[in-house]
């Protein structure tokens, strides 16, 4: 705008000029008088380079998606008068305004300070700040100069997660410490597990008086299955053709989202969680404990990006050796048929798999809209996929299926509900 | 920024009724139909928020002006318009940029300050112009020539240090 608004009473003025020069007409000369004064006054004020100085203050740098960050931006300047200064502050992509407006425009006399203040909200991510871009002018804005002011700031945007009753897994292999995962082994616990010979030091309340009468020469107790804690390991799938979009909504938001709150119960049940973002490159959280271990995976959910790789196209280069020897492994993700022998290899190699899958279809579905090529096309999908989870169940996989618009936690304790087998009783039956 | 939208609306007739007056007393009819016509769009396109109706409205005006005066028309009348003209076509510019203005004292400043540079701008310009419509001067071919060289690459100058000073 501001090239046409300077081109424009020039080339009035060079056509007045031009026209009254070749009709020899002296009043057209002095109809270009006006444009004349008025292109000088422009020259004349224009604006000199401008010292200014920036400081960004954020009302916090790690927040939960969609809470909203104020953002401060003190402009002052350090040179002369500036008549008019537009202020501009270029914000990250990603960074919704909820409120206020990151643009101002000011007189800012020498010594003065222009403040800038506005909401911002954003679902997840690592946002950079930079510079502010001001542009300073003279009063008719006819000449311009623009300059950046750097004003760093970082925001971290962590994902959602939503609270999470326990998530009843069951791996081969526990780990020493007293956790809420039973450990397939005889021992102090709450279930039932078998029954062996008394031991001395049982307790009393512990004998199978039932049995013991069975065998008149000897006393049997009950044992009870040890609870421990066990490592888990979160895959995230992050290829590009794992993220469908529907409108506005993604898959791999809900997908990022449920990661985080697998990640939170997980931890919170004390267990030793690692998480591995498989997508473009492998983004590694090596396994911990506890509220470092939980913000060290809540940082790299916030940063987890969509990406493609020729090498990382399937889940066949999946690394094992991240994961300890028959932990549980939960992978997040819509599950393609080509990763069914990944998957399956995953199985033979001793560890428990739990595939949780976000099922974005029936908002694909609103968002397409009715018709019979959409329901055909719906009714396929479904059916690729039953075959898909049949073939998974019959490799003992366990399967959650996540419909988005529904809680997590219903649909992965329905479903676990119905697939975590029943404790196998190891102890000596007498 | 409502002395501002005053004094645009203000320029804008002021421009178009001594155009019109011009034409009038002449009696071109059709010429005063025309001048109307541009005011009234301009004012609708102000009112719809119309991009570039400002650029087009001033470069419509300055061409009936110089229409005017080689038709023979009130110079006075003529030169009247143009600078009611350009002095709405200026407001209608800031109006637009103030839309970033955000605090109200800020406002108020950058508006007066306006209103001060266009108005000394539009006065000087008018006084220029009336001295310069009662001179005569007898001007050969040769001497033409020169000031027209003069005036274009003078004018160039300044161009390129506008365009440099906003690169």
């Amino acid at each position: 705008m501001t090239l046409g608004r300077r081109l424009l009473p020039l080339a009035l003025l060079y056509a007045l000029l031009l026209l009254g020069l070749a009709s020899l007409n002296g009043e057209l000369l002095a109809l270009a008088l006006p444009l004349a004064v008025y292109l000088l006054a422009a020259l004349l004020y224009g604006p000199g380079q401008p010292q200014l100085h920036a400081a960004r203050s954020l009302s916090g740098d790690r927040v939960r998606g969609g809470q909203t960050v104020t953002v401060r931006l003190e402009v002052s300047n350090e040179g002369a008068d500036l008549d008019e200064v537009l202020v501009e502050d270029l914000l990250p992509p990603g960074l919704e305004v909820v409120d206020g407006t990151p643009a101002a425009l000011a007189r800012l006399p020498s010594g003065g300070t222009l403040e800038l203040s506005y909401q911002v909200r954003a679902n997840r991510g690592g946002f950079h700040f930079g510079s502010v871009r001001v542009t300073t002018g003279e009063p008719l804005g006819l000449s311009r100069r623009q300059v950046l002011i750097s004003a760093p700031a970082d925001l971290l945007v962590l994902p959602r997660a939503r609270r999470l009753e326990r998530v009843a897994i069951r791996p081969l292999r526990t780990r020493g410490y007293a956790g809420p995962v039973p450990a397939r082994q005889g021992g102090s616990g709450t279930d039932f597990f078998g029954v062996r010979e008394y031991q001395a030091g049982d307790p009393r309340r512990w004998i199978n008086w039932r049995v013991s009468a069975r065998h008149p020469r000897s006393l049997f107790t009950n044992e009870f299955e040890q609870e421990r804690i066990a490592d888990v390991g979160l895959v995230l799938d992050a290829r590009s053709r794992s993220d469908v979009a529907a409108g506005a909504e993604s898959l791999f938001e809900y997908a990022v989202q449920a990661t985080a709150s697998l990640a939170e119960s997980f931890l919170d049940d004390g267990n030793r969680v690692g998480l591995l973002v498989y997508g473009r490159v492998l983004d590694w959280t090596f396994p911990g404990y506890g509220k470092v271990q939980r913000e060290r995976i809540l940082r790299a959910l916030a940063r987890a990006r969509t990406g493609q790789s020729q090498v990382f196209d399937n889940l066949h280069f999946l690394p094992t050796r991240f994961f300890p020897a028959q932990s549980q492994l939960v992978l997040v993700s819509p599950l393609w048929p080509d990763d069914l022998p990944a998957v399956v290899r995953l199985r033979a190699r001793g560890y428990q798999v739990l595939v949780i899958r976000p099922d974005l279809s029936d908002l694909e579905v609103q968002a397409l809209g009715p018709g019979p090529e959409v329901a055909l096309a719906r009714r396929i999908a479904r059916i690729e996929w039953l075959l898909l989870r049949q073939r998974l169940l019959q490799a003992g996989v366990w399967v959650v299926d996540w419909p988005v618009q529904e809680p997590l936690g219903r649909a992965v304790h329905a479903s676990l509900g119905r697939l975590i087998p029943r404790p196998v009783v190891t102890g000596a039956h007498p | 920024m409502m002395r501002a939208r005053i004094v645009a609306v203000a320029s804008l007739g002021f421009g178009s009724g001594a155009l019109a007056l011009g034409c009038a007393l002449d009696g071109r009819w059709l010429w005063c139909l025309a001048v109307l016509a541009v005011a009234g769009g301009w004012s609708v396109g102000r009112w719809r928020r119309w991009p570039g109706v400002a650029d087009a409205g001033l470069a419509a005006m300055a061409s009936l002006a110089a229409a005017g005066v080689l038709l023979g028309l009130s110079a006075e009348a003529m030169l009247l318009g143009l600078v009611g003209a350009l002095c709405a076509w200026d407001l209608d510019h800031f109006l637009r940029r103030m839309a970033h203005q955000q605090r109200a004292g800020d406002g108020r400043v950058l508006e007066r300050r306006h209103l001060g540079r266009i108005l000394a701008v539009a006065g000087l310009s008018l006084i220029l112009g009336l001295v310069a419509l009662r001179v005569d001067l007898e001007l050969s071919l040769l001497t033409a020539v020169l000031l027209g060289l003069l005036a274009v690459l003078g004018l160039g100058r300044a161009a390129r240090y506008l365009y440099g000073q906003s690169g």
